[in-house]
């Protein structure tokens, strides 16, 4: 009888987790088709023509300079994105993982809510020499 | 031995064909081939990867939605909701392909529109086809969940083949289904 019930509540556990981890997976490709890819391509490749800035095997980095973690919200892509902080923390989380999972491997630590709408909080008025300087700390990366 | 082998055979051979052949036929011959393989980089083949860089990779895939009723060539059709522009498939392409002639520019604006037969919302991308002068026909303005230029992800107001691999040049619009939201 105990092992029934524990068989009962593990299964409706994992009724509970499955449908949601993969419902949230949804959203967030949603979100990207619809505040993203327009831009960033479906595979977000950019588009170098128009200054479009690749995703692809590259925004992980960011995450590895100083300021880099900030800079991927405070973007104005992202920070101004028609989403809940909710939302655009699952969506960034998602995107790292999608087009940058090699960048990931050490330890990487998801975006939470909170941190999501305090970075947004802050405006980055001119952000392209922000994005220069980043960038210019990943080149010198090992 | 080999080497008398081998002597005799190439001998019969140079014979032989000094006999069958004369000297204009192998001018003939390259003549032909020279001719002929310069000629054929212009037969019409698919030469999609001629570009600079290849766009086939960027371009948005549809996903079929399932029952897709309505009329390609009307405004009225379900996927146009949130469109500005002519409709490709009225201008020589169709609801998903550019008309001969112009290219699919890879940026883009997407909305979503809600197909009747289930009541879903799918997400559309409205492709520009660019590089050859406004279609002019079947002209299409729903304009619905469009936002203004200063959000401009999601802003039909903008020329969206400008830079693109064909530049400014706007001839219609195609939408593309991408999945459901």
């Amino acid at each position: 009888m105990r092992e029934n019930n524990s068989a009962v509540i593990l299964a409706a556990l994992l009724m509970l987790i499955g449908p949601a981890a993969i419902a949230d997976e949804q959203r967030a490709k949603a979100n990207y088709m619809l505040n993203c890819q327009g831009c960033h391509t479906a595979d977000g490749s950019g588009h170098q023509g128009r200054n479009i800035p690749t995703l692809k095997n590259y925004m992980g980095k960011f995450l590895k300079v100083e300021g880099g973690r900030e800079f991927l919200i405070q973007v104005p892509g992202a920070a101004q994105a028609l989403l809940s902080s909710e939302q655009l923390a699952e969506l960034t989380n998602w995107m790292l993982r999608e087009f940058d999972p090699k960048s990931l491997k050490d330890n990487f630590i998801p975006y939470q809510t909170q941190e999501v709408h305090q970075l947004r909080q802050h405006k980055v008025i001119d952000f392209t020499p922000v994005r220069s300087s980043l960038v210019k700390k990943i080149e010198l990366l090992p | 031995m080999l080497f008398k082998w081998l002597d005799k055979k190439t001998e019969q051979a140079s014979r032989k064909s000094a006999r069958i052949t004369s000297r204009r036929s192998f001018v003939a011959t390259l003549g032909t081939a020279v001719i002929g393989g310069s000629a054929l980089p212009l037969l019409p083949v698919w030469r999609s990867n001629a570009h600079a860089s290849n766009q086939s990779d960027m371009l948005p895939q549809e996903v079929s939605p399932g029952d897709d009723p309505g009329d390609p060539n009307s405004c009225e059709y379900w996927r146009y909701c949130a469109i500005d522009g002519y409709l490709c498939s009225c201008c020589g392409g169709t609801k998903t392909s550019c008309p001969p002639g112009t290219q699919m520019s890879p940026i883009t604006w997407i909305g979503t529109c809600r197909n009747p037969a289930d009541g879903k919302d799918y997400i559309i991308s409205y492709n520009d086809c660019c590089g050859k002068s406004a279609c002019g026909r079947c002209q299409c303005i729903r304009n619905e969940n469009d936002t203004p230029a200063y959000l401009p992800a999601n802003s039909n107001n903008i020329n969206w083949c400008s830079g693109g691999p064909a530049d400014v040049v706007y001839n219609c619009s195609t939408a593309i289904v991408l999945g459901v939201n």
